[in-house]
């Protein structure tokens, strides 16, 4: 699910370079994935203990899966769960670099490590981000509690997700849900569903990264970010709730929507039950703002 | 009529929509494509150039899609309307089709469609 972007923050975080990061994901598709890489992947190993069977793999003939489980670092059943991992592009990557010797073991290990504390995630959240589950993202991440649409909530960003994949990317990391009252953005896109459940949605960036979800989105090239990144921002927008008011009406529940307003620089404030969605793309991070009320916008 | 001589409106208020509408038609051969931002525009622009086909969006700020086909339709009953819209809820088909919609397709639209509905259209012709 997110090779590109575990690959763009090897780049920025400059733990490799451009030219070994382009040798490595042209080396990758010949590349034979280890138990190493995939142990430290699952988190079940650090680079230490990985060193510690390589160096008994010198003295004993055994396969190292057999050696790490019996020297205690695996499991039978472990070592079950990284022989039946999927081979998600980024390990193939994260091999390739280390079988290059661009990344020692230990610094794939730290590379891993710094992506899930900067992402505040736990290894079960990162596994399903590897293995690009929806569903279980979903309930992973976006449980609402104590608020009056929970469960529509949910159901919402359930199909954006879904949606997010299916127009814009599949390499990004959507990061825990942010309750707020308040939003200021450099530019949002909002639209307001009206009817029997009310609710005011909106997606928000920085010009950088609104430039490059709307040239995903109407798989163009933008470098400006002008009236037609801001109508791609706003249709993707528009078809998610329009997806959102198909569904509802499945349930016998018609809603209706009014056009979609941008607004440069400004503030959302007195959001009422509003979460930020926000994730992260190759690009730059874009906020999925849902609220119960209209709020006063601030520009 | 040719397909050479094919005259559409499209009206919606996205930019982006009516340019990617606008290229796939132009590339499918329509002879004359027409832009209108709201419903107003869309009835306004009709009643002068009696385009063949019209394709109309419903959520549009002055006026939505539903009450710009009803004035197309009570200024010319052969009128065909295609309303596109992402929001295809079984009120907005129900309220397009009494309207009197040609047709009604749920964003967003492929190639494909397009193609198809402007085949049916000069089939039907």
């Amino acid at each position: 699910m997110f090779t590109q972007l575990f690959g763009s923050f090897l780049l920025n975080k400059k733990i490799v370079a451009a030219e070994q990061l382009k040798d490595a994901l042209d080396y990758q598709k010949s590349v034979h994935l280890k138990l190493g890489v995939l142990a430290v992947n699952a988190g079940f190993m650090t680079s230490a203990d990985i060193n510690e069977v390589h160096n008994m793999q010198s003295k004993k003939d055994k396969k190292f899966g057999e050696l790490a489980i019996e020297m205690g670092f695996l499991t039978e059943e472990k070592l079950n769960i990284l022989l039946s991992t999927q081979k998600s592009g980024h390990l193939l990557l994260g091999q390739a670099l280390v079988d290059k010797n661009y990344l020692t073991l230990e610094q794939f290990e730290n590379a891993l490590n710094m992506y899930k504390n900067e992402h505040h995630l736990t290894n079960d959240q990162f596994r399903m981000l590897q293995n690009g589950d929806v569903d279980e993202i979903v309930n992973a991440l976006y449980n609402f509690t104590g608020c009056s649409e929970c469960e529509i909530y949910k159901s919402y960003f359930s199909l954006l997700i879904r949606n997010i994949i299916r127009f814009i990317d599949a390499d990004f990391t959507p990061k825990d849900k942010i309750q707020v009252s308040d939003y200021k953005f450099n530019w949002v896109a909002t639209q307001d569903i009206l009817g029997e459940i009310e609710l005011y949605t909106g997606i928000g960036g920085k010009e950088k990264a609104i430039i490059g979800f709307a040239g995903k989105f109407a798989n163009e090239t933008y470098t400006v970010n002008d009236e037609y990144t801001q109508a791609a921002v706003g249709e993707f927008l528009n078809q998610i709730n329009g997806m959102f008011l198909v569904n509802m009406s499945d349930n016998n529940i018609e809603l209706e929507l009014t056009p979609q307003v941008t607004i440069n620089e400004g503030s959302l404030t007195d959001l009422t039950e509003a979460y930020c969605i926000p994730v992260e793309f190759s690009f730059g991070r874009i906020d999925f703002i849902i609220s119960k009320s209209k709020p006063f916008i601030k520009v | 009529m040719s397909q050479n001589s094919l005259k559409v409106l499209i009206c919606d208020d996205s930019i982006l929509i009516r340019k990617k509408l606008k290229d796939c038609l132009l590339e499918l051969g329509c002879s004359e494509v027409l832009e209108a931002l709201d419903g107003q525009k869309a009835v306004d622009i009709y009643k002068k150039e009696k385009p063949d086909l019209v394709f109309m969006d419903i959520v549009m700020p002055i006026k939505n899609g539903i009450e710009a086909i009803k004035e197309i339709i009570e200024f010319d009953k052969n009128a065909k309307v295609v309303i596109a819209s992402s929001s295809g809820t079984k009120t907005h088909l129900r309220q397009a089709l009494e309207a009197g919609a040609y047709e009604f397709v749920q964003k967003p639209l492929d190639e494909n469609q397009i193609k198809n509905i402007i085949l049916n259209f000069k089939k039907e012709d």
